[in-house]
């Protein structure tokens, strides 16, 4: 009788300790985390946020559609992060191409008219010519490729939305149906428009002077027009010129 | 009486004898101090990892371990590999291997790159590293969720998508990087909008959309690169 007691006291010290050293043994190894619980804490992490957007992707997005709409063609956007000024949200440089500076100036109005809500601005551009051999004109001549560098902004109020966005649009569209229009400077730190091109017998210096001063947009401060030399083609004589407008601030 | 007493001088060397046999048999606890030593976690985690490594068809190229022992003592080693891997499936089913058998957490993992080139074998090339804790940090909560967009992210390229991943980079709580190209703008812009939903990340440190002409595609080949900052 004492020896089968003993026998079952001993059988059970054995589970005991080995039960033990087993929760031992476990107790050295760290906490882990299976899948499914990454995944669990992965799905809290996310459905503890609303769906929200950036800034970034959702501006990106916004020029890029009112490029694709304006006629615009895409080649390069860069987003460099967020800004260090309060009011500004978003600064992306865009380049774009095309064959009819028109679409350009539309572009300029799409930004300043149909983004409401999103306040968007074009801060500085710069417009670049280069003629294109493998399309040529009725006149005989190689067609021009427009690129454009321009940087457009996102500011947090509407007040600080570029006001004079309708004039550059309305100055360019004039400029590229009346002349032959090589490069569009818009330089942000002293808010100057300059123009290059050429005038031509049926778009004259004169006829700049009249529209400039027939327009007198708000917040043109004054410009200068300089001609320098001329060139012949056949039927007709080209004299460059360099167009400089001054804005407000 | 002496039955008892006889009785007792048997039953003390049995317990002996059984506990021995328990400790034999149960080699955790000889090796108690090798577990619970650096190099002893450092040999089991690596021999697992390798293990885990073999059963998804990644090879280790090269691997470096370091020890490291930070202010608080909860580094132990640092552990960085060059890996072939077949395809995304391979390396994330290789990595949620690791962390369901317990071998690595998704807070220790440092990094995990790759830039998706073909090596000689056919296999594309990565690197990972991790550090190797002895417990969980106090700030670890975002971790699982950023292997998880990591993982999301690269996965969703291809099949929601249509865009081929060129290069990925993650770095534990401070920002994932990729860089992907598409024949379709719009693919790609609509990527970054998917990628910025839900509070996924904090903000766009940099994106680059570049329109390329390759002659070998005949074709005009959209490139996309961004890096994002994690919350």
């Amino acid at each position: 009788m004492f020896n089968k007691i003993n026998a079952v006291f001993i059988i059970a010290l054995c589970f005991t300790s080995a039960g033990l050293f087993t929760a031992c043994g476990g107790g050295v190894s760290a906490k882990m985390l299976p899948v499914s619980e990454v995944s669990r804490l992965a799905r809290d992490f996310d459905e503890g946020k609303k769906n929200h957007k950036t800034a970034a992707a959702e501006t990106l997005s916004l020029i890029k559609e009112m490029a694709d709409s304006s006629g615009l063609e895409f080649i390069k956007a860069r987003y460099g992060g967020e800004m260090n000024n309060p009011e500004t949200l978003i600064s992306a440089e865009f380049n774009f191409s095309t064959r009819d500076l028109n679409c350009f100036s539309n572009f300029i109005d799409e930004t300043a008219c149909g983004t409401h809500g999103f306040n968007l601005s074009a801060s500085s551009f710069c417009v670049t010519s280069r003629k294109d051999p493998s399309h040529v004109s009725p006149d005989g001549r190689a067609s021009k490729i427009y690129n454009i560098t321009a940087v457009i902004k996102r500011f947090q109020s509407r007040a600080e939305v570029n006001k004079n966005l309708a004039a550059y649009s309305a100055i360019i569209k004039y400029c590229s149906l009346k002349y032959e229009i090589s490069s569009v400077i818009l330089s942000e730190s002293n808010s100057q428009l300059s123009l290059s091109g050429s005038f031509s017998l049926k778009g004259t210096k004169k006829s700049f002077l009249e529209f400039l001063r027939g327009l007198r947009p708000d917040g043109v401060t004054g410009w200068t027009v300089s001609e320098k030399g001329f060139e012949t083609r056949p039927h007709q004589i080209m004299i460059p010129f360099l167009a400089e407008i001054f804005f407000d601030k | 009486m002496s039955n008892v007493k006889s009785s007792r001088f048997l039953i003390i060397p049995l317990i002996c004898f059984f506990i021995f046999i328990i400790l034999l048999n149960n080699k955790n606890v000889f090796a108690f101090d090798f577990k619970t030593s650096t190099a002893g976690i450092e040999a089991r985690c690596i021999e697992n990892l390798k293990e885990e490594a073999s059963r998804h068809g990644i090879i280790i190229v090269k691997e470096t371990i370091k020890r490291t022992q930070t202010a608080r003592g909860n580094e132990l080693f640092f552990f960085e590999t060059a890996v072939e891997f077949k395809n995304f499936s391979a390396l994330f089913g290789f990595f949620d291997s690791l962390f369901e058998n317990s071998i690595i957490n998704p807070y220790e993992i440092e990094t995990i790159q790759s830039e998706m080139l073909k090596t000689k074998s056919g296999l594309y090339s990565g690197s990972f590293s991790f550090y190797k804790l002895r417990s969980e940090p106090a700030f670890a909560h975002g971790c699982p969720a950023h292997y998880q967009i990591l993982k999301d992210a690269v996965r969703a390229a291809s099949k929601s998508f249509n865009i081929k991943i060129n290069k990925f980079y993650y770095l534990r709580y401070n920002r994932i990087s990729i860089k992907a190209s598409s024949h379709y703008m719009n693919g790609l812009m609509a990527y970054v909008d998917f990628f910025s939903e839900n509070n996924r990340i904090e903000r766009f440190s940099d994106i680059t959309i570049e329109k390329k002409h390759y002659k070998y595609y005949n074709s005009a080949l959209f490139v996309l690169d961004f890096t994002a900052a994690l919350r």
